[in-house]
């Protein structure tokens, strides 16, 4: 393109000389906004403009339009200047941004953007750069700037669909950081995509230079039947023997458009195939499958569920490492004469916990001692007195080295009330005969998060009649409360360990709260509470970065891997595609970007190995699409990319011609606020400031 | 105002029982017609509901089949960003929104539903579990709630699908400022998780017809973004584009069997519920 006095952009700039116009019409300016609920309606309107009635002070008005044409003279100076100069090739750059997630994978889908992507290669001007960045959740600049057209035909052919998911913002800010770091800050970024609806979560954190002009290529077609398995995951029974065990619940959606027939979905447990289902699936359906797992768990066992064919591959197999049942062990300090049934209602509740399952061992206070602590994470004391002597010293030292203590104080807890218990225990209080309601209020904790939601009847109708009173300060947690705000359930975090105080005893003469179907899940959510329990995924989506430590804790004769670990022991991954990965010494936390299931060794070869199942995130399989449009719209809306095509190259290089306009028109501004100023003190008010209006007509 | 919507329960009972129960058969599918006090556990019932007593009793299990849990759950989510705060006569749409969350409490209070608040703006800000026993919590939270600062929608609906364990009626009350793709996503997600969406949209009669006169400066009460404007240029324009957005989202909720609503501030609310209920329960029939 050339430059000349009748350049079309520089007519643009000269029509910036409405501006001054539109401020003279400006005779009923509001100093407050009328708040109004939004302006996205209104910003959809073409235009917007104040009707003026009549034109004021006709002097000001040319002296403004004198400045704004000088002004545009001196920018657009340079241009006229270089009018006959060959255009740099860093001024045309442009950079290519492939989709490469796993729904390009879609029959025709990739085909279409390899010949998209050549045809510019093709079209590339002589001396004109290019380069090529290749993008799913994360973006890699596969050839960097080059006139070289081979070398970029060759990079592209390196480019493959992969596994992961799509994130637009990742590759568009990869194409703008490439061509801000290129010698000019002008270029046009070409997405080309099949621009998922799911892939636009990011753009709002995008900042791609204003500068920048954007186009868009869409590749789309027919998808066919695909069936992608969306999640899966464990339902535990009840554990009796009426139950069938444990079972795989599989929920798989074709998320094509056309309908799944005679396929078939297989299950393979370490490798050895056990069970396969039909699966016969209308466009956009979806089918949850019960296949029952009738295996030992005494190890962690690697799942995995595949689909034997469809439009994409990426989407037909999910990992799963299931963990071993890992029960927490739990001690019952209980009467040798119990005069409630708080025993069996505390021991009933636990039996029916299975995620994880509870190992509970009822004993009397006289026969506890040191070596049934050595194997205890939890210890329940129901209203018995606390101990004294070497047994509270063994107490003591229990809860400071991380072991877990729940104390039922209501009748016959004694006197002492050591340091590690949340609280100063005081009186027996009774209620009249409506009793207390319980009100959760504290979720720091933990243990009322099964509450939150689909719980709010389980501990509705609890009544309280009797409970101890309780004075606690912070850092205790109360996450219960009796409706005249007293605690009924207390914590308190002691050295390593934990403690709660139930303030009321589990017998129906003081509360109702063990007859309640809240009961059980509210101990079972206690008890992993004091063994500082939590759950390890069976599965990671690929991208998320696993903490090794987590794992070995779950992990079955792996207790040494935390020693190794903390003394900066090597350990090298086995990767689900034949390589390995040393993680450098004492690091923990894994990235894993690969999907299948890796499998993390101690560098010394000792111990066993930790095993991590990785799926691409699923949000990728579902196919809705954005239109090119929204997609520039929304980049468009934070970078003012849709200006860019009217911005030339070189902008910000001001020759000395320029300098002497620039420096006359700021010298004619400063004139007019001087006279305008004198003007509006003459009339008795300040001038309005004169909002500037971009091409939304939004105000910035 | 209460009053007469009771009254119109009693009067077109149909209408109103038509458009409860058409609710629960879609979210229940027939299991709401065992009303036995116990049932034997059988497999995929929670656990947690288990008769506990029983089970300590006779070590068999029985779930302990609540009045509650027989009727649906219905939560009601609350636009609480600020532009719900604007009004242009006594009532603000705010206002109205909570109107009509107390009316429809009311009315599920009386099918002994389990009732429950979300309010959102950019993300949950306060929520009233389920319960058929709170609606005096659940007002309260209602009264104290304030419409102040900027929404998002789409993030706080789709937190929230994430957090609904059980399948119930969602009814959501916006003027849903947002593309209207945005907004269809969104409640096409929850209506993926198996509720069943019902979308109220409040807008003010000078919003929606851009009734103000001459030349203004409007400040967006979301972002306090300021835009001059004169009303008599834009007016047409603006008019189109909010009818065009409400016409969007109807059509593509009447699509995704979501049902949607536009009420409008200046209109009796008793009267607005009734035509609404009048056509819900139609669309029930039909089903």
């Amino acid at each position: 393109m050339t430059w000349g006095l009748f350049n079309p952009l520089l007519l643009l700039g000269l029509s910036a000389l409405a501006v001054p116009v539109l401020v003279h019409l400006a005779q009923r300016q509001e100093r407050d906004g009328r708040r109004f609920p939004s302006l996205m309606f209104i910003r959809q309107v073409p235009f917007q403009a104040r009707r003026r009635r009549t034109l004021r002070d006709p002097w000001l008005l040319l002296l403004r339009c004198l400045a704004l044409i000088l002004l545009v003279l001196g920018f657009v100076a340079p241009y006229l200047e270089r009018a006959a100069a060959p255009v740099a090739p860093s001024e045309l750059d442009l950079v290519l941004v492939l989709d490469r997630s796993y729904s390009m994978a879609v029959e025709g889908h990739w085909k279409a953007a390899r010949r998209a992507v050549l045809d510019r290669i093709d079209s590339l001007k002589s001396g004109q750069r290019a380069a090529l960045v290749a993008f799913d959740e994360r973006a890699e600049v596969v050839q960097a700037l080059t006139g070289d057209a081979a070398a970029l035909r060759s990079a592209l052919d390196t480019v493959q669909p992969g596994s992961n998911g799509t994130r637009f913002g990742a590759g568009l800010a990869e194409a703008g950081r490439i061509l801000k770091e290129g010698s000019a800050r002008t270029g046009t970024v070409l997405l080309i995509s099949d621009l998922q609806a799911s892939g636009a979560s990011d753009l709002d954190a995008l900042s791609l230079d204003p500068e920048v002009t954007l186009e868009v290529v869409p590749v789309s077609g027919p998808v066919g039947a695909n069936a992608a398995i969306m999640s899966a995951r464990l339902v535990d029974g009840t554990g009796l023997p009426s139950d069938r065990g444990t079972d795989l619940e599989v929920v798989v959606r074709n998320t094509g458009d056309a309908a799944l027939e005679a396929a078939e979905l297989s299950l393979e447990l370490d490798g050895r195939r056990v069970e396969s289902r039909p699966l016969d699936l209308a466009a956009g359906a979806a089918q949850t499958l019960l296949l029952p797992l009738s295996v030992a768990r005494d190890q962690p066992l690697g799942v995995r569920l595949k689909i034997n064919t469809d439009a994409l591959a990426a989407d037909n197999t999910h990992d799963l490492i299931l963990p071993p049942r890992h029960p927490i062990r739990v001690v019952l300090i209980e009467p040798a004469e119990p005069v409630t049934a708080g025993g069996l209602y505390i021991s009933e509740a636990l039996r029916l916990a299975r995620s994880p399952e509870v190992n509970l061992q009822r004993l009397s206070p006289g026969a506890l001692n040191p070596a049934a602590l050595s194997d205890t994470q939890v210890i329940i004391w129901d209203d018995v007195s606390l101990p004294s002597g070497p047994v509270a010293e063994s107490l003591s030292a229990f809860v400071v080295g991380g072991g877990g203590l729940m104390v039922v104080a209501a009748r016959d807890v004694g006197s002492a009330w050591p340091d590690y218990l949340p609280g100063r225990l005081g009186p027996r209080r009774s209620t009249d005969a409506d009793g207390l309601g319980l009100i959760a209020d504290d979720a720091g904790v933990g243990i009322t998060s099964p509450f939150a939601w689909d719980m709010g009847t389980a501990l509705d109708a609890v009544r309280v009649w009797s409970y101890r009173s309780l004075e606690t300060a912070p850092p205790d947690q109360v996450p219960f409360r009796l409706e005249d705000g007293a605690p009924l359930l207390a914590a308190r975090e002691h050295g390593a360990g934990r403690t709660l105080v139930l303030t009321s005893a589990l017998d129906t003469g003081w509360n109702t709260l063990p007859l309640e179907p809240g009961f059980p899940p509210l101990l079972q959510a206690a008890v992993q509470w004091l063994a500082n329990w939590t759950q390890v995924p069976g599965a990671y989506l690929s991208g998320s970065v696993v903490d090794l430590r987590a794992l070995a804790v779950v992990t079955p004769g792996a207790a040494d891997w935390l020693r190794y670990l903390a003394e900066r022991g090597e350990v090298v991954v086995e990767l689900p595609g034949g390589g390995a990965w040393r993680l450098p010494a004492g690091q923990a936390l894994l990235p894993v970007a690969e999907v299948g299931i890796h499998e993390a060794h101690r560098g010394d070869g000792a111990g066993p190995a930790l095993r991590i199942a990785v799926n691409t995130d699923r949000s990728e399989s579902m196919l809705d699409t954005l239109g090119a449009a929204d997609l520039a719209r929304r980049v468009g809306r934070r970078s003012n990319a849709a200006t860019a095509e009217l911005t030339g190259p070189g902008a910000g290089a001001v020759s000395p011609v320029g300098l002497y306009l620039l420096a006359v028109a700021l010298a004619l501004l400063l004139l007019e606020s001087a006279i305008s100023n004198r003007l509006s003190v003459g009339r008795g008010r300040l001038p309005e400031p004169v909002p500037t209006m971009n091409r939304t007509g939004a105000v910035p | 105002m209460l009053a007469r919507i009771g009254n119109l329960d009693l009067v077109a009972k149909t209408v109103v029982d038509g458009f409860i129960s058409g609710l629960h058969r879609a979210v229940k599918m027939g299991a709401a017609t065992d009303f036995a006090e116990h049932r034997p556990y059988t497999r995929g019932d929670d656990v947690r509901h288990m008769d506990w007593r029983l089970f300590a009793r006779t070590d068999r299990l029985y779930i302990k089949t609540f009045e509650a849990e027989t009727n649906a759950d219905v939560i009601l989510v609350l636009d609480a960003s600020a532009s719900m705060d604007y009004a242009s006569g006594a009532v603000s749409k705010f206002d109205y929104a909570r109107y009509i969350m107390a009316s429809l409490a009311h009315l599920a209070a009386r099918q002994r539903d389990r009732v429950g608040l979300v309010v959102f703006d950019k993300a949950l800000r306060d929520w009233v579990p389920p319960s058929a026993r709170r609606r005096d919590t659940l007002l309260r939270h209602l009264a104290r709630a304030q419409a102040e600062g900027q929404g998002d929608l789409t993030a706080a609906l789709d937190d929230l699908g994430e957090r609904l364990g059980r399948r119930g009626i969602v009814i959501v009350v916006s003027d849903f400022y947002a593309p209207p793709n945005d907004v269809i996503k969104a409640l096409d997600r929850l209506r993926a998780r198996g509720h069943d969406v019902l979308a109220l949209q409040v807008l003010d009669p000078v919003e929606r017809d851009l009734a103000l006169s001459g030349e203004l400066v409007l400040e967006d009460m979301e972002t306090g973004q300021r835009l001059p404007v004169s009303t008599a240029v834009v007016g047409d324009g603006y008019r189109s584009a909010l009818a065009e957005h409400v016409q969007a989202l109807s059509r593509a909720c009447g699509e995704r069997r979501i049902d949607f609503a536009c009420l409008y501030t200046d209109q009796p609310l008793d009267s607005m519920l009734f035509q609404y209920l009048s056509q819900r329960a139609r669309l029930v029939r039909t089903r």
